[in-house]
């Protein structure tokens, strides 16, 4: 399965969170589907916050269906319904259009306003609230799952290459976790993982890509080298728009990534004759 | 007429305001899921990077050995709080790397080293030690739930057993 065909299934099945089985294994080893997993998970979690108004309808109509029926009389027809239809005059449809643009505007001000107020709740000094109440789903596979398939293809990994390849998967799946943790603004909890991120790059990736042969370190380590400038950038935009105090655990991931990825160049550049 | 506009406005309005609004409580289920499994995080983060870091067949099922540990450890746990669905996840777990961890690599040891290799034995009989108890204690816990978790480290520990008996060659596609 493909990427596309991966993403179409995830997109068109009942539940992101249980998809088929091809799907799965798919997910278990391609990254950016899980993160298109993780995004349609969102999307899922966040629609079911929009509020939507109580209506009585489906009662009244019930009421209406169950009531005995009425005998059938011929009353006389009110004075209004005799009337022939109203005709709107051109200062109602002004009205009309006017109230439409008020309401529109309003729509456009409300989201800012919610926007804005969310966004300095999320500054404010004090810890964000963590109602564990409300979790509705948790995301597709948790982390421990994630982190012991990475540790089972590092258990079988025959050459370097592929010991390289599961290490930079493993920094990315603690990578992936980024996000969903600076949401919650968990600052202790995001320092611990941008250590493990950066323990795993330097001590890992990095330290085991000098054993890759010259000849292949071009073909492996320059997509990984790719993939972590996405994710040093991806984090840098995270910082600026984050409650300060997880700035700092972001940045020690930026730095990482950062010297990761010129630790990488370097190795390849040497591998150049 | 005005009256009605207004109400409609204002209700549009409103909703905006909701909608603008991001999901400031979004993930608190992943961020409790972090903080109670920090301490596997952990071990499995530096057991990746001590597996990936090994070439070596009989160090990498000692690493794997301590994973299990760890695993083991959660299952167990997890059936004393009568956490079913928990026990399970942690059975399956402990299957994937008994068959696809230590297994592996115990059958590429198995291929490298005489058969009664005193290292290879210890090994053996130290994960054995562990998960045969533990397998026990599973089954006479009158706790609803706990049988996918128990066949699950049943099928795992079989696999352990056979590939220590000889009875499961490098030959034969592990499961």
């Amino acid at each position: 399965m493909n990427c596309q065909e991966c993403q179409d299934q995830l997109l068109s099945c009942a539940d992101p969170v249980a998809p088929p089985v091809e799907v799965e294994a798919h997910l278990a080893e391609c990254h950016a589907c899980r993160q298109q997993q993780l995004m349609l998970l969102q999307i899922e979690a966040n629609v079911a916050r929009v509020p939507v108004p109580p209506s009585e309808v489906k009662e009244h109509f019930l009421r209406q269906l169950l009531e005995p029926a009425q005998p059938l009389v011929e009353f006389p027809r009110p004075d209004h319904a005799r009337r022939p239809p109203p005709t709107w005059s051109r200062r109602q449809w002004t009205m009309l259009a006017v109230g439409c643009a008020a309401a529109l505007l309003l729509t456009v001000c409300g989201i800012w306003l919610g926007n804005m107020l969310s966004r300095r709740l999320h500054d404010g000094p004090g810890p964000m609230v963590v109602d564990p109440g409300k979790g509705k789903k948790p995301p597709a596979k948790p982390l421990v799952a994630m982190l012991l398939d990475c540790d089972l293809r590092l258990a079988q990994a025959q050459t370097a290459e592929q010991q390289v390849e599961s290490l930079a998967e493993l920094a990315e799946v603690l990578h992936g976790e980024t996000a969903l943790l600076a949401q919650t603004g968990s600052d202790t909890e995001l320092h611990a993982l941008a250590k493990l991120y950066a323990k795993v790059l330097d001590k890992g990736l990095v330290a085991r890509a000098q054993l890759v042969p010259e000849g292949k370190r071009k073909s492996t380590l320059n997509p990984i080298a790719e993939r972590l400038a996405q994710a040093s950038s991806a984090t840098a935009k995270l910082a600026e728009k984050a409650a300060p105090k997880v700035v700092e655990p972001l940045q020690v991931m930026v730095a990482a990534a950062r010297t990761g990825n010129a630790q990488l160049k370097a190795l390849m550049a040497e591998a150049v004759p | 007429m005005i009256r009605r506009l207004s109400v409609i406005t204002l209700s549009i309005a409103l909703a905006g305001v909701f909608l603008g609004e991001p999901a400031r409580t979004a993930p608190p289920q992943r961020l409790l899921d972090f903080q109670a499994d920090f301490h596997i995080i952990e071990a499995l983060v530096d057991g990746g990077l001590a597996l990936g870091t090994e070439d070596d067949p009989l160090q990498r099922a000692r690493h794997c050995q301590t994973l299990t540990t760890v695993l083991a450890e959660e299952l167990e746990d997890a059936a004393r709080k009568n956490a079913g669905p928990r026990a399970t996840e942690f059975g399956t777990h402990l299957e994937a790397l008994l068959v696809g961890g230590l297994g592996k690599n115990l059958l590429l040891a198995r291929a490298k080293l005489p058969a009664n290799d005193p290292d290879l034995k210890r090994l053996g009989d130290a994960v054995l030690k562990l998960l045969l108890p533990l397998e026990e204690r599973l089954t006479s816990q009158e706790v609803t739930g706990l049988e996918p978790a128990r066949k699950a480290l049943a099928q795992g520990r079989l696999e352990i057993e056979n590939i220590l008996k000889g009875k499961t060659r490098l030959e034969t596609p592990l499961k």
